[in-house]
């Protein structure tokens, strides 16, 4: 991993942990509705990505150093693990997380531009599972589901899961991450910048 | 320890509030000392520089020198520093790392690396020097403030620093709990530790002050001796800014006015009895609030004063009883039309990005003219540009009133309004308050605050008496 | 009521994900909850976990007598559903009783034993920390936005989104700041950065008791993947 210009002090461990908190509710808000219903549940990474943006924005604003946005994915990864989720999702969260913390710590974690693709990265996360679905399906049944689930499941998930899903959900969490992005920037230039909780 | 201040320069980045000019401080070892001044005078700065947070934490620019024992605070690391000099703040609810109290305790012994059983015969230890055997195992999320403040103290006192600072211990306590804190710095002071407070309230520091340092716009204006400050009249603190030194005598007084002016209409509880997960916080309650008078609510922890205030605007719903609103039966959705409360920590209720926003927010049409007027009425016209968050405790909470106005609301709740505030400030609280009443508003305050009571009451109602 | 070492705990959590992974749902998914169960109450963590195993058995009941009685679509939904439920159940549910019955101190010590990164401990500690605090602050927020007759429902934020956001994310965040900082000043003042090895006031040593759970969970592990 990065080693930024400096280490990561008491302080921003701390902040880390509190909008570690705050990115996984927000998560869990706007994706849970979607992850509980079976024929929903290819949404889930669309509903993840609609509120976190400006949490997120404040978040890098916070602690602009390498690293910070790592620690929030490898800590998301344990806490999945910890609580039986799909290990797709753990580490498309964990690679998806330092990836973003790399693309925004290439401005510095002061361009806007980079800093709102730092998050469509991260949105990706969540889609990891998914994504071994597409590509591994076996696997991802017998990981979800006993083994010799009923012919009519798999019929019925195949039936929904069709490519055309795949591409909605793709684009669907980008454009809503998106949205949810700018929203962040926005928010950052008219309230927390002049909240004094940002710099 | 001894301590030395040369010369002390300071700002923060972005603000001239706290800021510290050409300050030069002594204190010996086994000296009480209370920092006092108006709000954003520098006191609490001093805190930070002695605990290291300045420059460790807050960034700005620091010239001078401190010397802790002739060695210059440079050279301590943050984790010696925190072995020496143990910190106390303001807000019990955010200073504990812990969710139970036994392993708070003990949180500065493991982070010191202090072996298992050493830190088990500390804590035996700790807990029967401070009589705190009944808050040990306990989950803290459920401690009242008082509580909360007690185990921030004993969890620094496990340390055995030589010194201990702290910034505005008193601000959300209660009365009960003011004592206690103040039994507890009895018992440091006699043990020969070095104390230093930065407090606004003043009474419970009477006995104990050795020197009294008053700021002003970040210079030492001037030093007070114990004694000098103890014989010093109200009057005369007040002259400085500052609040009393002694206790409020509130005994036979109960009510300064009596009321016979009836017509102008009330909020009177008939029966009111609230329930909260399965308890019964607020049994059969009848009283009746006037309007135009100010109305403060005092009564112990947990005696249902902020219930009694979530009732009465619809947060949270009566099980007996009814609420008359000028003699008129009101369901609790009109009380929610009607009713406004102003919380202690106002921050909650802070939305818009600027002052003059905040005022207009949520109005189906932008009355920008009513808005200028609510805010000229609370003093706040020359801030409309402000984001609400850049403004002082006492201008937010300035502001949570105005939007009150702007909403046309009848009934103003608040609580604790002056937690925290200077004595410019409650004075101007209170004033605001008499305004409100004199627009025929029904003022509501909880409060602990006895000398705001005494300032500004026209009648107390106590609910633990019920 | 008995302890055990938060390591054992953990890698207890890392035999119940193997257990997942690999044990199909069946008997054995009903054993594992209640070993869960057992394991629970004896750490002292009683209302919760029965609870908890109540409710496994209503939804295990429910698959096995009322599941096959329905037909098409609410049929497949809900097996699709029950099966998701039946394969997270054992992790979450032990997940539930760890965290309630390990104190952060406690956890903080073990892992500095482990030699793991306080980089990763202090954040996964102040997360405990900070979930009931946020409960706490988002009461009072939604009290707020309820004074001003602001609403979360659908209807109002179509009507006014602008409101809904700034009241959502700007106390929210703001309460946030405020106690990062506070929570970071008060432990950087207690000596958090001492970089000595922790100690904790819990003894914390691999026990007998510790040895007898992690052999009973991991031959049901291997009784369930062989048999």
């Amino acid at each position: 991993m990065n080693e930024g210009k400096k280490k990561l002090g008491a302080k921003d461990l701390i902040v880390t942990g509190i909008f570690a908190v705050l990115l996984l509710m927000a998560a869990m808000i706007g994706g849970g509705p979607f992850a509980t219903v079976p024929t929903l549940t290819f949404y889930f990474p669309i509903g993840a990505a609609v509120l976190a943006g400006p949490i997120f924005m404040l978040f890098i604003a916070k602690v602009p150093k390498y690293g910070a946005l790592a620690i929030v994915g490898a800590v998301l990864c344990i806490l999945g693990t910890l609580t039986g989720m799909h290990w797709g999702m753990n580490f498309g969260f964990l690679v998806c997380s330092i990836i973003a913390s790399i693309i925004a710590g290439i401005g510095k974690f002061k361009k806007p531009v980079l800093n709102l693709i730092a998050y469509l990265v991260y949105c990706i996360g969540p889609m990891g599972t998914y994504f071994v679905f597409f590509f591994n399906r076996e696997s991802w049944i017998s990981f979800m589901l006993k083994k010799g689930t009923e012919q009519e499941y798999i019929d019925k998930m195949s039936e929904v899961a069709t490519g055309g899903m795949m591409v909605i959900m793709v684009v669907g969490t980008l454009v809503v991450g998106l949205l949810s992005g700018l929203l962040g920037l926005r928010l950052m230039r008219k309230q927390f910048i002049k909240a004094g909780i940002a710099s | 320890m001894n301590i030395e201040l040369n010369n002390i320069n300071f700002a923060y980045p972005e603000s001239e509030n706290g800021a510290l000019r050409g300050v030069n401080l002594n204190i010996k070892q086994g000296d009480f000392v209370l920092l006092a001044g108006f709000s954003g005078c520098g006191k609490t700065t001093i805190t930070r520089i002695l605990n290291g947070l300045i420059p460790g934490f807050y960034n700005g620019k620091l010239e001078g020198e401190v010397r802790l024992d002739g060695r210059n605070i440079k050279d301590y690391k943050s984790y010696e520093l925190a072995s020496k000099i143990g910190s106390i703040f303001q807000n019990p609810r955010t200073q504990f790392f812990n969710v139970d109290t036994d392993s708070e305790l003990t949180f500065g012994l493991e982070n010191a690396g202090v072996p298992c059983n050493e830190i088990n015969s500390i804590l035996e230890r700790v807990t029967k020097e401070l009589n705190i055997e009944k808050l040990r195992g306990r989950d803290i999320f459920k401690l009242s403030g008082g509580e909360k403040q007690k185990i921030a103290f004993a969890s620094v006192y496990a340390s055995d620093p030589e010194v201990y600072l702290m910034d505005e211990p008193s601000a959300n306590l209660d009365f009960i709990g003011i004592e206690e804190l103040k039994r507890s710095l009895i018992k440091i002071k006699a043990k020969g530790k070095t104390v230093i407070v930065a407090e606004h309230r003043l009474y419970y520091l009477r006995d104990l002050v050795d020197r009294v340092i008053y700021l002003k716009d970040g210079m030492i204006e001037k030093e007070i001796d114990g004694d000098t400050f103890r014989n010093m009249t109200k009057e005369s603190l007040n002259k400085l800014g500052l609040r009393t030194n002694c206790y409020i005598n509130r005994a036979n007084k109960n009510n300064k006015k009596i009321i016979t002016n009836n017509n102008a209409g009330s909020l009177r509880l008939k029966d009111l009895s609230v329930d909260l997960g399965g308890k019964r916080i607020i049994n059969k309650v009848n009283y009746e609030f006037q309007r135009g008078e100010i109305y403060c609510v005092t009564g112990n922890n947990g005696a249902g004063k902020s219930t009694l205030l979530r009732t009465i605007c619809g947060l949270v719903k009566k099980n007996e009883g009814s609420i008359f609103l000028d003699e008129k039966e009101v369901s609790a959705n009109i009380v929610k039309k009607t009713a406004f409360l102003v919380m202690q920590d106002v921050n909650y209720q802070l939305f818009a990005d600027s002052v003059l926003n905040e005022c207009t927010l949520g109005a189906k049409k932008k009355n920008i003219e009513l808005a200028k007027k609510c805010l000229e009425e609370m003093n706040l016209l020359e801030y409309i540009e402000r984001h609400p968050n850049s403004l002082s405790g006492g201008q937010k909470q300035r502001l949570a009133i105005a939007v009150s106005l702007m909403m046309d609301k009848e009934v103003l709740l608040f609580d604790e309004p002056t937690s925290g505030l200077d004595y410019k400030n409650m004075i101007a609280c209170a004033e605001f308050l008499r305004r409100l009443a004199d627009k025929k508003k029904i003022i509501i305050v909880v409060t602990h605050d006895e000398e705001f009571i005494d300032y500004c009451y026209d009648s107390v109602f106590n609910l633990s008496n019920l | 009521m008995i302890k055990i070492d938060p390591r054992i705990k953990v890698i207890l959590i890392l035999i119940t994900v193997i257990f997942s992974i690999f044990v199909p749902t069946g008997l054995y998914t009903c054993i594992w909850i209640a070993m869960v169960t057992v394991l629970g109450t004896m750490l002292g963590r009683i209302k919760k976990t029965i609870r908890a195993a109540v409710i496994f058995a209503a939804l295990w009941l429910f698959a096995i007598y009322i599941l096959p009685m329905l037909h098409g679509t609410a049929h497949i939904s809900l097996l699709v559903w029950l099966g998701l439920v039946f394969k997270c159940y054992p992790c979450c549910m032990l997940a539930g009783v760890i965290i309630g019955t390990t104190q952060i101190s406690e956890f903080m010590a073990a892992m500095a034993k482990w030699n793991l990164p306080r980089e990763i401990v202090m954040p996964l500690a102040i997360m405990f920390r900070y979930f009931p605090t946020l409960k706490e602050d988002w009461g009072h927020i939604k009290d707020a936005m309820s004074i001003r007759g602001i609403s979360l429902s659908p209807l109002y934020f179509i009507k006014r989104p602008g409101v809904v956001i700034d009241a959502l994310y700007l106390p929210l965040l703001v309460t946030a700041s405020k106690t990062a900082d506070e929570l970071s000043s008060s432990a950087i003042t207690r000596g958090i950065e001492n970089p000595s090895r922790r100690t904790s006031r819990l003894d914390i040593r691999i026990k007998y008791i510790d040895i007898l759970v992690l052999t009973i969970f991991t031959l049901v592990l291997l009784l369930g993947v062989f048999l």
